[in-house]
């Protein structure tokens, strides 16, 4: 288990490692940090002068190791455009996006498990061949897209909830379901095949040969053994419900971290570029480092791999 | 992958029918299982539809997408009050026709989607077969840099290298090079991942064997006897790259980080249309389903390719 802990740490630093150095590379060797603090119509002489204030005529790895210094004790420098740290802007914001992913993933799995459920119990029925279509339309779905025809119906035809914004209850409630179901159709089919494969196992028989009602054979005896891996693959894909959550912020206004790091990229502000990134990135990978945790408790198989 | 498992254990429970060979023709044969597939079928001519649409949209396009008139700005289309025949699905914030700017759209998108599919394809199978087929200190390092790009989301880095280095240069005004380069870039692991399986696999096995002991050189062996063999995988993830890759696309051109104006774009027809979404439903209905009925129809082609592909479903 030690050993499994610690090549799992391992593994979570050099991503967390490799993501700073992307960050840094395309930011100071493919783009030219000056273009962020000047406007355009700068000549050439000044921008040499502060290229030089700033240090960014220094070699490239002098600037790399400034730049990891600062970032391992989370110093990612000010921000060009709020003058304030980088870093507590970002963490300033995290609460939002967390709030938002947490929803969201809560709608997903409010919608996954029960339609999950029934289309595997009923397997080839109506109510199952229609949960598929709707899960197969909802993986093409733009979610940029479906935000806004939400908004469309329930903000401005219905007048029910507000278009966007954050702070109360109501706030949540549509980039949430957006997120949530942005997300429910890999929930859905992955509980659906795991309950299938699960529903045809002898120890499923012996249940209903016991006489226990159906509901406790469907609930108690394969639920259960259904959800570890549907659990495992969505902690696993956390990453991929923050890139929806990213999507869904700059559609509802949300004040989360990804609107902050797309006007950072609008107004090239590097710091909270940087910032921004590999703490999103820390968090997924966090993340991703539990769920193998639990899993290795739950599964001493895992550990030997 | 892991929620492939269940799938792959069912798969294996399925009994596998082997129906008495009749003698079919065929071309017969052929047409039974296009019939099979209809749902992939019918994506499939859609989208031929949709491709010489896009190549043709000189000739289809009933107005010029670039140019409106001010007097005609914001027309609701045809079956709304003051709609008119003239511009069917209306007009946007400069008079020109929205009709025409999706019919122009669609290039942008289709060719965003196809030449992104194709770089992040390049990359991804040549890092793959290296990684799988050398092994060693080249699959360390290439499974390495597989593993960082894929803890962050492929949107998040795909925003942070357009953001940088912008949409640069348009060739033959709708194909937009470093969004097509961005995205391949930001997703090439995904290829690398699976192929690095697949030639994991099949190195294995006894043709590969049997051409080393012929004294056949590993170049050739990896791309006359292993690269053919990776082609199925290649194609099935290929056709969910490109929906993939026509949704990221719309969505830079959503925050204007895309294909920069005035070129139409699905995207930024959308962007354009949220001022006005208030009491213009149809400005940001239809350029939105453009993408999604796009995105369906090859998400559906891709799962008729898949079960034509895949030997187990070819019984009946």
């Amino acid at each position: 288990m030690t050993a499994y802990l610690a090549r799992q740490v391992i593994q979570l630093a050099v991503a967390v490692w490799g993501i700073s150095v992307i960050v840094f590379v395309v930011n100071f060797v493919i783009g030219d940090p000056i273009n962020a603090l000047v406007p355009p119509e700068t000549p050439e002489e000044t921008r040499q002068l502060l290229r030089h204030q700033y240090g960014f005529d220094r070699p490239i790895l002098v600037q790399y190791l400034d730049f990891a210094r600062g970032a391992v004790v989370g110093n990612f420098g000010e921000s060009y455009l709020f003058k304030k740290p980088a870093l507590s802007l970002v963490i300033e914001r995290l609460p939002a996006t967390l709030q938002l992913t947490v929803a969201g993933m809560g709608v997903a799995i409010l919608i996954a498990i029960p339609v999950g459920i029934i289309s595997a119990y009923w397997r080839y029925s109506l109510i199952d061949n229609v949960a598929t279509i709707i899960a197969v339309a909802g993986q093409a779905m733009p979610i940029y897209w479906l935000g806004l025809m939400l908004i469309l119906l329930f903000s401005v035809r219905l007048r029910w909830l507000p278009a966007s914004g954050y702070g109360t209850p109501q706030h949540l409630i549509l980039p949430a379901f957006c997120l949530g179901v942005f997300t429910a159709p890999v929930a859905m089919r992955l509980v659906r095949s795991g309950m299938l494969d699960v529903l045809s196992q002898d120890y499923i028989r012996t249940a209903r040969a016991k006489g226990l009602t159906e509901w406790t054979v469907v609930m108690r005896h394969a639920l259960r053994n259904t959800m570890i891996p549907v659990i495992t693959v969505l902690g696993l894909q956390f990453g991929q419900l923050m890139g929806g959550a990213v999507i869904t912020e700059t559609v509802f206004a949300w004040p989360g971290v990804a609107l902050l790091l797309i006007n950072a990229i609008y107004r090239s502000d590097i710091p909270v570029m940087q910032a921004a990134v590999i703490i999103l990135a820390l968090i997924i990978a966090g993340v991703n480092f539990l769920v193998d945790v639990i899993v290795a408790v739950l599964d001493p198989r895992v550990r030997l791999r | 992958m892991t929620d492939q498992l269940p799938e792959m254990a069912s798969a294996v429970t399925r009994t596998l029918v082997i129906p008495g060979r009749r003698a079919v023709p065929g071309w017969q044969r052929v047409t039974r299982r296009l019939w099979q597939l209809r749902t992939a079928t019918l994506s499939a001519v859609f989208l031929a539809g949709l491709v010489l649409m896009a190549v043709f949209a000189d000739f289809i396009a009933p107005y010029n997408p670039y140019e409106g008139e001010l007097v005609d700005r914001l027309k609701p289309p045809v079956w709304e009050q003051d709609g008119t025949w003239a511009h069917v699905l209306g007009t946007d914030q400069v008079g020109r026709d929205n009709l025409s700017r999706l019919i122009y759209g669609a290039r942008v998108s289709l060719a965003a989607g196809f030449l992104a599919t194709v770089v992040a394809g390049a990359i991804g199978v040549t890092l793959g077969l290296m990684a799988g087929y050398i092994g060693r200190l080249a699959d360390t390092v290439i499974s390495t840099l597989i593993n960082i790009q894929l803890t962050v989301p492929f949107i998040l880095l795909a925003l942070l290298f357009i953001g940088v280095v912008g949409p640069g240069l348009v060739i033959a005004g709708y194909i937009a090079v470093n969004v097509v380069i961005v995205l391949g870039v930001a997703s090439w692991p995904i290829y690398a991942r699976v192929i690095r399986a697949e030639v994991l696999k099949l190195r294995e096995l006894d043709f590969v064997t049997a051409a080393r002991c012929l004294g056949i050189s590993d170049a050739r062996i990896l791309l006359r006897h292993i690269l053919p063999n990776t082609f199925n995988p290649i194609i099935v993830l290929s056709t969910v790259q490109v929906a993939r890759f026509i949704i990221t696309e719309a969505f830079l051109s959503f925050l204007g980080l895309g294909t920069p104006p005035p070129t139409p774009t699905w995207g930024s027809m959308l962007a354009d249309a949220r001022q006005f979404m208030f009491d213009k439903w149809w400005l940001p209905t239809f350029p939105g389903l453009a993408i999604f009925i796009t995105t369906l129809a090859i998400n559906l082609f891709g799962d008729g390719l898949r079960d034509w592909l895949d030997p187990y479903s070819r019984n009946v």
